[in-house]
């Protein structure tokens, strides 16, 4: 097992869509040093996107590589589960330069005493940024290991990539316009990336509903649905009857933090100005004056 | 029009590897084989044959034609059928309208001909009965019937098969070989395989490539008669043998590259003929 | 003749991604503000379901058919008419709809997203008898990237903006250059148009 996560992990690395990732990911870390940060948002969901949505399409064509010799690899003694494990394992080098990254980014933007990150605690800060920078590095693969494992169709991977940077993307919009809406609250955590704050301004920051830390477990969970999604690929009886229990479980647990997500954290949308604490922002749809 | 096939100081690159070097060859109408280990070049010089791919050096002529030359690769290719070693199908075809598309590709613009022209080469493969059947549903030897059938289109002046035999059983091979002969009287006709009795039983002609240069060039009855007095039964592996292999009887039989004397003697086979040719030893 | 060889475009491919981008686009006129971010995606993935128009399993026997590569182009081009259309019927829903977005310069866009798709296809062909799959992430990262970089983003405009102008060329500018590109990369992917004498 180890000696196969290590052959694909090297499979993977030396992917071009993986390399252009990692290039770009220091592009964007180099250019945080070089510009002030006025809006958090414009520059931690970069990893998320290279690492992430790049490193999914990566996953994606490194697993389908494979499949024409499905056949003869399906009779040997190392079962597809044990492949499709090895497989997830590649996740674990994106994850890594996502934690690089994370690093790389409060180095210059410090958890505490910034108020761009908002109203929230030096805890929510971090988890935050977890959210936006770590996780999706470990998703985005695994999403698409278990979307090669399941569909034959080998442009599913961009196809996903570009419909989930246009939900993630659409939907922080309607947050924008509608930050006390349950229902936009409940949309913008229904997906595997999200934005908490916004820089409203040159001394306002707005802070959104909802909790991080329990964000962090939604994406968490997406990650162990995936995961458990691609072993099932080619399980059959004992095996295939525990890994639906499991998955049920996974779910369960999944939707459970969805359900906090949206219930934690602030219960209203607050403003934070410059030196003072944070303000309530009315119930009506927030200005597009951007 | 001359039906030849002419190469003379032919030789392609991959990168830094010669697959073809030096090689000079003249093809009339008839069979010929081409045998060879894997990675001798054999496709290689089939896919120079059938215009699919350009010498890196020498000069190709198929049929008194340039294939530099556009217009006149154009005129081989009106000429031309071709199996590759793999070949993909569009996805939702089923045999008739995959071989009624190349047809087209191949210039059959009237569509009563061409169904017709279809129908000859599907009946000729065995195909008739599941020319509807979608190519997806069908056995590993009937796709590569399908993809025979649309190389014998034409029927061709020029006739390039990689491993035509691949997945057939042996009637289908037989119905094979009585093809080929008969188009062979008018085309030329190159096949590789890796079946020797196939060369054998209907190719006049073997040429034998060997790291991208040409071993041998001639008849198939001289090239066996090479091996005469060199292979012998034995009850055991003979270790003054080159190449000893164990038979279905459970004798051995063994090909030297010396005549042997009190030995018992067989009819040598292009087989024995091959390997000697090769001079490889093979693990009993 | 065209029919019995546009038979063979991967239409499940072109068909089923040209779908989800006319689900995408029309998605984008639901909310104010919406098209400006759902129609480039949309676009992008109308380039990539036109990256799969050239899609051959059978190239190895096809590419030596005396029906040369301009032929076969030329009829396969008429599959970019699915992506084209959709997306036509994305812009002419959001100019009747009155939503505020340059329409002539979105039109543009749409044209060039098509023709992108469809030449990195052409020049992909060279190695792979299928280019499909590696052409349209090609397309959408060309379509998309310069959005997530802004040195990037304010020199290369694949998508009209709104309000005041950012600076930079726009993109009728972008398109003007990259469909002329376009044009010369398919141009010189097909044999019969190339001086040299090569198969």
């Amino acid at each position: 097992m180890t000696a196969l996560a290590g052959r694909e992990t090297r499979r993977y690395v030396r992917n071009p869509v993986f390399l252009a990732a990692v290039v770009f990911t220091a592009l964007a870390v180099k250019s945080w040093h070089a510009n002030a940060v006025q809006e958090i948002g414009t520059i931690s969901p970069y990893p998320a996107i290279f690492l992430g949505g790049f490193g999914m399409i990566a996953a994606f064509w490194l697993t389908q590589s494979t499949r024409r010799s499905a056949e003869a690899l399906d009779v040997a003694p190392t079962t597809p589960q044990a492949r499709t494990a090895a497989l997830c394992a590649v996740a674990i080098v994106p994850f890594v330069l996502g934690w690089l990254s994370f690093g790389m980014f409060v180095r210059i933007q410090p958890l505490d005493g910034i108020w761009r990150y908002g109203a929230f605690s030096s805890s929510d800060r971090m988890a935050v940024l977890v959210s936006q920078i770590v996780v999706p590095t470990l998703g985005g693969p695994l999403l698409g290991i278990a979307l090669a494992r399941w569909v034959r169709f080998p442009g599913t991977a961009i196809v996903a990539f570009l419909l989930l940077y246009g939900w993630v993307s659409l939907i922080t919009i309607l947050a924008w316009n509608h930050a006390n809406s349950v229902l936009f609250v409940m949309l913008r955590f229904f997906a595997p990336f999200t934005f908490f704050t916004l820089t409203d301004g040159p001394d306002n920051v707005d802070t959104w509903r909802g909790s991080p830390w329990f964000f962090v477990g939604w994406q968490l969970g997406l990650c162990a649905v995936a995961v458990i999604v691609a072993l099932l690929r080619g399980a059959g009886g004992r095996r295939q009857r525990r890994l639906i229990r499991v998955l049920v479980a996974a779910a369960a647990v999944t939707a459970l933090m969805y359900a906090l997500t949206v219930a934690g954290g602030w219960n209203h949308p607050v403003v934070s100005h410059l030196g003072q604490a944070p303000v309530p922002i009315g119930h009506s749809p927030h200005p597009t004056n951007r | 029009m001359t039906s030849s096939i002419s190469l003379r100081g032919v030789g392609r690159r991959f990168g830094s590897a010669w697959a073809l070097a030096d090689i000079d060859l003249d093809l009339a109408p008839g069979v010929t084989g081409l045998l060879g280990p894997n990675g001798a070049g054999k496709t290689t010089l089939l896919r120079l044959f059938a215009t699919a791919l350009s010498p890196t050096q020498g000069t190709v002529s198929v049929l008194g034609l340039d294939p530099a030359e556009p217009a006149q690769r154009t005129g081989i290719r009106r000429r031309l059928g071709y199996l590759p070693q793999e070949i993909g199908f569009p996805r939702g075809f089923s045999a008739f309208a995959f071989v009624d598309y190349v047809a087209l590709l191949k210039e059959w613009t009237q569509p009563a001909a061409r169904h017709a022209e279809v129908r000859r080469v599907l009946d000729l493969t065995g195909l008739s009965g599941i020319a509807a059947k979608k190519i997806r549903t069908l056995s590993g030897g009937q796709r590569r019937r399908v993809a025979l059938a649309q190389a014998l289109l034409g029927p061709p002046s020029v006739l390039i098969l990689d491993e035509p035999t691949t997945g057939l059983d042996p009637e289908q091979r037989a119905t094979l070989r009585t093809v080929l002969a008969e188009l062979a009287r008018t085309s030329v006709v190159v096949l590789s395989t890796h079946q020797t009795e196939d060369v054998a039983a209907l190719c006049e002609r073997v040429i034998v490539l060997d790291g991208g240069r040409v071993r041998y060039d001639g008849l198939v009855t001289e090239l066996t008669g090479q091996a005469a007095g060199r292979v012998w039964l034995a009850d055991e592996p003979d270790p003054a043998a080159s190449v000893s292999w164990r038979t279905g009887t459970g004798r051995y039989r063994n090909v030297a590259d010396r005549a042997r004397t009190g030995v018992e003697h067989v009819e040598p086979s292009l087989e024995d003929a091959y390997l000697l040719l090769r001079g490889s030893r093979v693990p009993t | 003749m065209a029919a019995v060889l546009l038979r063979a475009v991967p239409w499940p491919a072109v068909s089923g991604i040209t779908a989800v981008a006319l689900v995408t686009g029309a998605g984008g006129f639901a909310w104010p503000g919406g098209a400006q971010i759902l129609l480039p995606i949309a676009f992008a993935l109308l380039a990539g379901a036109a990256a799969f128009v050239l899609d051959e399993p059978a190239s190895a026997v096809v590419d030596v058919t005396p029906t040369g590569r301009a032929r076969r182009t030329a009829v396969r081009a008429l599959a970019l008419l699915v992506p084209l259309g959709a997306g036509t019927a994305l812009v002419l829903a959001g100019a009747l709809r009155a939503v505020k977005l340059p329409w002539p310069a979105v039109g543009l866009a749409l044209a060039g997203s098509v023709l992108l798709g469809f030449a990195i296809a052409c020049v992909a062909r060279r190695y792979s008898g299928e280019p499909g799959t590696q052409a349209s992430a090609a397309a959408a990262f060309v379509l998309i990237i310069p959005g997530f970089l802004p040195f990037v983003a304010q020199w290369v405009r694949p998508f009209p903006v709104t309000g005041p102008h950012p600076g930079g060329p726009s993109s009728t500018t972008f398109w003007s250059i990259a469909g002329c590109v376009c044009l010369a990369a398919i141009a010189a992917s097909v044999p019969e148009l190339r001086r040299r004498r090569s198969p």
